[in-house]
């Protein structure tokens, strides 16, 4: 009905455009306007949606180890799946509030426009034409990712230029498989790439050594060749080069022209990362809301400082949403050691550190 | 002995040309063992061990896993007494059904769950002896028929009860195996009985019937299921009306609408092929009986018309319980999506899809043979090719 509404205007605009540009008539294009006004205040923001039904409906992967996986309890686990939860404690005040909806890479930005879901974190690369061309939003970055490109370590190959003529494994449909494409078209290289929908057979063509490369995020390729089983020669068999082939900032996604709940998932995403800046853990947040140890801090938490008011940033949910997501999932470090430290990523001296430690994880003020 | 060695020699190295095949076949079964025993010998099943409740049942909570022993416990006995009361089997045939439940018991019990499969079991046998004790009269058998019959028919409200009831879990969180056996049930549930209407329609005189069922055919016929299945999850929310919350149906109803009419149109066109069959002949006595419309198709020419393509019935029928495993695409998580992400949950995992695959084509061919075997029975017990 919406559509046919929003049709229907569309066409009485084009109509009265026509119309004007025969003579104009002023009063019944800003009656229109006002119309159009009317129907956008009447479309409800996702965040309504999410209050009113009492649960988020988020889009997950559901096979990538660290980021998103179905476990044997049934329930998903990963680093974007906190994600998940955090929005989810911060709206409704319960992170268990979460309604996952596992998607394939194909499938994730049309689920996300047809409002099959609220809210997309799938280890998702922002780039200039999903956010332009596709119906959806990047909110922010929660872990910086660069493609890489992994070899057997008897292969002889040290970068990528001695790679002509060799068979490289990808997953299909996705930014890596372009990546790929534009490395070595550019240096003038010849390469077979062999795609795959998952992981798993891929690994099992690597092993069989169908392909002489394996390119995927780097975060990817380091937990594979941790775990390379003995029998294919172990982690040591393999390297990963050191040239990293395109950037992959990963983050989540929401539609497009739904500010209210953009901003809320945006200004979760920078409160657990300025959660660990001022040294705020699940563990001690009560406490520290109890008794803020500094103003800044009392803004972070929507607590008064010294007696005095609470600042409320009007997201239009309850001004303590920061608190609730970390009480729920911990701040930025606890989410990281806890899904992607177990996978051997190290995050001091990574993109991945806070910008204190050299790093990109920068929140701006709450202010 | 020595005559043996003769036939053997003859048979195997006879000429040049049998030679050659001898040796062709030994080298391709030399390399088939060989690959098979070195799977056995590096295979590892954890990973099926710690997801067996995943495979079975997908995402269903814990809380209401209880839900699903009440449905396997009336399946159980209407299966068992439905093989008594008219697949009349015999030892070989009850071997092998003891057989396929025990490795499927052996693989999936747990140590917190054996009271319900014994359970289970138990009701199992408890069927099949008081059916065969029913069996002993024939008023009684018949009366057993009709109350069988009946229960099959109620058999999907009944497990919609059982999972719906008092606050149950989500549609969307139903998976695993038991999401692929629902989807089929209901596919072939509704399917068959719409397939046989299209059909009579297709096969009917008057014009506008006639085109209204060949064009819907034609049309479900014409695109893939994977097509079909994506048109039901982001366009059909757009077309169906904003009350009654219709366009907000679960992608599981929406699924089962999609393989219902799907399965339709496949049956319609094999059931269509066995309406043909039926000679003029038939149609023409049953007019001269003064039977109506109604009458003539039920008592006549159905019964024949369907006799007649029981084999490629339920061949379409093992199809579409295959096709159930396309579901993934709407984000469920049927029994073949959870063999493919499993492995990706712990890094100890990586590399154990053939492992995981493993078991679910084992449980994937369990059904299909019992349907292949079903439709054996029945030709069987309907004399075709013999009558």
């Amino acid at each position: 009905m919406k559509t046919f509404r929003f049709m229907f205007i569309l066409l009485s605009v084009m109509s009265i455009g026509l119309f004007s540009a025969c003579g104009s008539d002023a009063e019944t294009i800003t009656e229109t306007v006002e119309v159009i006004k009317e129907v956008e205040v009447e479309k409800p923001s996702t965040l309504q949606t999410v209050i009113n039904r009492g649960t988020l409906k988020c889009g997950v992967n559901d096979n990538l180890t660290g980021f998103g996986v179905l476990t044997a309890a049934g329930t998903f686990e990963g680093f974007d799946v906190d994600y998940c939860k955090a929005v989810a404690a911060a709206i409704l005040g319960d992170a268990s509030k979460v309604e996952y909806v596992p998607l394939t890479a194909s499938a994730r930005f049309e689920a996300l426009g047809a409002g099959e879901i609220d809210l997309l974190i799938r280890n998702t690369t922002w780039t200039a034409s999903r956010d332009r061309d596709l119906a959806n939003d990047f909110t922010a970055t929660t872990f910086y990712d660069g493609q890489g490109m992994m070899v057997y370590a008897d292969s002889g190959y040290q970068t990528i230029e001695d790679m002509d003529g060799a068979t490289v494994c990808v997953l299909q449909g996705t930014t890596t498989e372009l990546n790929l494409d534009d490395r070595f078209t550019s240096a003038g290289l010849n390469y077979t790439p062999l795609t795959f929908e998952t992981n798993d057979p891929l690994q099992a063509a690597f092993e069989e050594k169908r392909c002489d490369g394996w390119t995927t995020d780097k975060s990817g390729l380091a937990s594979k060749r941790a775990e390379f089983p003995d029998s294919a020669g172990g982690p040591a068999a393999l390297t990963v080069l050191a040239e990293t082939l395109s950037k992959e900032p990963l983050g989540p996604l929401t539609r497009d022209n739904d500010s209210e709940f953009y901003d809320v998932v945006q200004w979760v995403v920078f409160g657990l990362i300025q959660a660990e800046e001022s040294g705020i853990t699940s563990g001690n947040v009560a406490a520290m809301a109890a008794n803020p140890s500094d103003p800044g801090m009392a803004r972070l938490l929507g607590v008064p400082f010294s007696g005095g008011e609470v600042a409320d940033f009007q997201f239009g949910v309850d001004p303590k949403f920061i608190q609730n997501a970390i009480a729920a999932v911990g701040n930025y470090g606890e989410i990281y050691e806890r899904h992607l430290t177990p996978l051997g990523l190290t995050r001091s001296g990574s993109l991945n550190a806070q910008w204190t430690d050299g790093g990109l994880i920068y929140a701006p003020p709450f202010r | 002995m020595q005559n043996f060695y003769k036939w053997g020699f003859e048979t195997f190295f006879g000429s040049v040309f049998n030679t050659i095949i001898t040796l062709l076949s030994l080298i391709i079964l030399f390399f088939f063992i060989n690959s098979i025993l070195g799977f056995i010998s590096t295979s590892e099943w954890k990973v099926v061990e710690v997801n067996r409740r995943l495979l079975l049942i997908g995402r269903m909570p814990p809380e209401h896993e209880y839900r699903v022993w009440p449905i396997l416990w009336v399946a159980s006995y209407l299966i068992m007494a439905s093989i008594k009361t008219w697949g009349s089997p015999s030892y070989k045939d009850l071997l092998f059904i003891a057989l396929g439940i025990t490795i499927v018991c052996v693989i999936f019990t747990t140590s917190s769950t054996y009271l319900w499969v014994l359970t289970s079991l138990l009701i199992c046998i408890f069927s099949y002896v008081i059916t065969s004790f029913i069996g002993k009269s024939t008023t009684a058998n018949n009366k057993n028929k009709k109350i069988l019959i009946l229960l099959w028919i109620l058999l999907l409200p009944i497990i919609f009860t059982i999972l719906l009831i008092g606050d149950g879990p989500k549609p969307t969180l139903w998976g695993g195996f038991l999401l692929n056996i629902i989807l089929a049930c209901i596919a072939i549930g509704f399917g068959f009985p719409l397939g046989i209407l299209f059909a009579i329609g297709r096969a009917s005189t008057l014009p506008a019937i006639k085109i209204v069922c060949t064009i819907y055919i034609e049309t479900i016929r014409g695109a893939p299921l994977v097509a079909w299945l994506l048109l039901a999850w982001f366009v059909l929310p757009k077309f169906l009306p904003q009350f009654w919350g219709i366009n907000e149906v679960s992608v599981v109803v929406r699924a089962m609408i999609i393989l219902s009419a799907f399965t339709s149109a496949y049956t319609a066109e094999v059931i269509r092929g066995g309406l043909q069959s039926i000679p003029k002949g038939q149609i023409e006595a049953a007019d001269s009986l003064n039977l109506g419309y109604a009458n003539k198709m039920i008592l006549i020419v159905l019964p024949q018309a369907i006799r007649v393509v029981i084999p490629a019935l339920i061949s379409t029928f093992i199809g579409v319980f295959k096709d159930t495993s396309l579901v993934f695409i709407l984000a469920l998580t049927d029994l073949l999506q959870v063999g493919r992400i499993i492995p990706e949950q712990d890094p100890e995992f990586f590399g154990r899809q053939l492992e995981a695959l493993c078991v679910v084509a084992f449980l994937f061919w369990i059904i299909s043979i019992s349907l292949s075997n079903l439709s054996k029975k029945v030709e069987k017990s309907l004399g075709i090719g013999i009558r």
